[in-house]
């Protein structure tokens, strides 16, 4: 039998191979020399994560497709890789706290994050759905071990389970609707079930595939009906991996529904609009109302990132190229603020031997730690959307795309659902601004490295609310690539 | 000969299917089900697929099952226990997907090859183990590639989960 084999061509996929190469290294190092220092393994993390992202720059201006059709690196799944390595980064940056300080030191933690990044990267530049999955389960896997990472508490390992048990569920849909796919047209790769679909009616195999799809997707982006896990798990994980989690994996679900609803199943085949405009109000509304009723930060937050994944999904509604570039705008300011504000949570988590969680716990903060405070009241001015941060230029774009395709009430319910979520989050801020604390509250010295990620954050946050010029450009041309 | 084997296979498995839902012994329940995986493995050997049929003794018949049993030694358990009676919820869910199962059964059997024929018409189906290595390191061989990274995801998670260093907490 001859075999053909396929083009390889390993530079498409560089950034890939750098990060695997570094999360290989850093389960390797560790096992030769005991004691290296954390800051040694981070170092290792940050220069692979950084080589990755010149690489992915180096790439924009080279795209192309490789391994027989299997990956495909077009600046769509550049711009979600670049934005998944700058969220990366955040993470290895603020596990520097005093709470997770005792867990990284082995390289494991660092060593999973990598690979979980690996995960993300795979499952984003592809438009195979068979390499979608294998991207999906990397990433699962190594986010189900890292959430009950903190293994001696019961809360952590509550949020591995029920994370395991509900993604394990989840990727059964997507499983079920990729079968169902593949019997409706006999192909796995987006673009040529465009094709099969178009040549020959699909039946109604394909849109209940598609649909399932959706179903799988809406559990790992955290979309109402499908969110019951994700108070639990954000709170019962560790701070820095619940960072991760409520961006990365966010992110890369909402690059494969677009991909999804703009290539692999158009609109001819099922009317996505109205099904994504209700599960986004859906999604919204929920998050929002839910979060105002919590005490405790992280759920709250939890909640809000729920809040958010309806906004997301209303410019998804849309369908159009402008929605698809706010979505990416919206989620790099989205991945800084909120792995800014957890970042401060994981600064701050801690006072004395209890953790602090509720919003009572953040009382009289602001003026005795002004930078941390300022970052924070900053980081939820934006994730309520509120000018001139980030937050509202990127909640304009999503929903200015949603009016041009003429989503004129979804509009209107999302704008009044970002007005209600400015009460839990100006909640916080009063909190540190306005109230007394009981006793004098202490946080302690925190490391330079987080001091160094909440600076990154804090700049992008509020640089992407002054000038998106060049981002908006460069996601602009992301957006329409391969569409 | 070979609708022979296939009805011997298919009743093998519909029978000890049956015998592993209603026997009350868990030990018993885990041996019909190890009859049904193979009686599967001997239905996929007829369809052409050898090299699934193979795995599925392996991976089904062998290691899950001596998970099974594992699980079955460990928990000690030798009659069944009943779940607590009442619970309608749970009865009424059951009937509901039992209905959904009936109706999605009904209607591919009605369609018949119209659904699936399409699958099966085109392309010559036969999983050979030399076919499938063709595919694996031509067509598929990035996909190969990325589950070796999938299993050692798994094995260094699992590695983590299990080891006795436990970080000392608070």
């Amino acid at each position: 039998m001859e075999l053909s084999a396929p083009l390889i061509q390993l530079d498409l996929i560089t950034p890939q191979l750098i990060v695997l190469a570094a999360a290989i290294l850093l389960l390797l190092l560790p096992l030769f020399w005991r004691s290296l220092r954390r800051e040694f393994l981070a170092a290792i993390a940050l220069a692979g994560i950084a080589a990755a992202l010149a690489a992915t720059f180096w790439l924009w201006s080279r795209p192309g497709w490789g391994f027989a059709g299997m990956v495909t690196v077009d600046r769509f799944a550049l711009a979600f890789q670049a934005l998944f390595l700058l969220g990366g980064l955040l993470t290895v940056l603020i596990s520097f706290n005093r709470i997770e300080e005792e867990y990284v030191q082995h390289g494991d933690f660092f060593g999973l994050l990598l690979l979980a990044l690996f995960g993300l990267m795979v499952m984003t530049s592809t438009t195979h759905f068979l390499v979608i999955f294998l991207g999906l389960e990397i990433l699962s896997i190594a986010l189900y071990v890292l959430a009950g990472y903190r293994k001696m508490r019961v809360d952590s390992l509550e949020a591995a389970l029920k994370y395991l048990l509900l993604g394990a569920f989840a990727t059964g849909f997507f499983l079920y609707g990729v079968a169902l796919i593949y019997g409706a047209t006999g192909q796995l790769e987006m673009a040529h079930i465009r094709e099969a679909a178009a040549a020959g009616g699909a039946g109604w195999l394909l849109p209940a595939g598609a649909l399932l799809v959706l179903i799988g997707f809406a559990f790992k982006a955290a979309l109402v009906p499908f969110h019951m896990w994700t108070p639990d798990v954000y709170q019962g994980a560790p701070t820095p991996v619940t960072a991760f989690m409520s961006t990365g994996t966010k992110a890369a679900a909402f690059a494969v529904l677009a991909r999804l609803v703009s290539i692999a199943v158009p609109v001819e085949t099922i009317a996505w609009g109205p099904v994504l405009a209700v599960l986004a109000v859906l999604t919204m509304t929920v998050g929002n109302f839910m979060a105002i009723v919590q005490s405790n930060v992280k759920r709250m937050l939890a909640y809000s990132s729920i809040a958010h994944a309806g906004y997301l999904l209303v410019a998804l509604a849309a369908g159009n190229a402008a929605g698809r570039s706010a979505i990416l705008y919206y989620l790099l300011i989205y991945t800084l603020m909120n792995i800014g504000a957890f970042g401060v949570i994981a600064w701050l988590g801690r006072s004395g031997r209890e953790e602090r969680l509720t919003f009572e716990s953040y009382r009289g903060l602001g003026y005795r730690y002004p930078f941390v405070s300022l970052a924070m009241a900053a980081f939820m001015f934006s994730l309520a959307g509120i000018p001139p941060t980030g937050g509202f230029l990127g909640k304009f774009f999503l929903f200015a795309a949603a009016v041009r395709a003429e989503y004129i009430p979804l509009v209107v319910i999302a704008v009044l659902n970002a007005v209600v979520s400015v009460f839990y989050y100006m909640r916080l801020v009063v909190n540190l601004y306005m109230r007394e604390a009981e006793e004098p509250a202490e946080a302690g010295k925190a490391h330079p490295l987080l001091i160094a990620a909440l600076v990154i954050a804090l700049i992008g946050v509020v640089w992407l609310g002054v000038a998106p010029g060049g981002v908006l450009g460069a996601f602009n041309a992301a957006a329409t690539a391969g569409m | 000969m070979i609708p022979i084997l296939f009805f011997f296979f298919a009743g093998l498995a519909i029978a000890s299917a049956l015998l592993m839902v209603t026997h009350k012994n868990p030990v018993y329940c885990a041996i019909f089900l190890i009859i049904t995986f193979f009686a599967l493995a001997g239905l996929y050997f007829l369809l052409g697929a050898q090299f699934l049929s193979v795995v599925q003794v392996i991976i089904y018949a062998g290691a899950i099952m001596v998970l099974f049993v594992f699980v079955i030694m460990l928990l000690n358990l030798s009659e069944e226990v009943r779940l607590p009676a009442g619970r309608r919820l749970q009865s009424g869910f059951g009937i509901v997907f039992a209905a959904i199962l009936g109706v999605q059964l009904l209607v591919i059997a009605a369609a018949g090859t119209r659904v699936f024929g399409r699958l099966s018409g085109d392309t010559p189906v036969s999983g050979t183990v030399e076919r499938l290595g063709a595919a694996l390191f031509s067509t598929y061989l990035y996909p190969f590639e990325i589950a070796s990274v999938l299993l050692l995801t798994g094995i260094v998670g699992a590695i983590i989960l299990g080891s006795k260093k436990l970080p000392k907490e608070q």
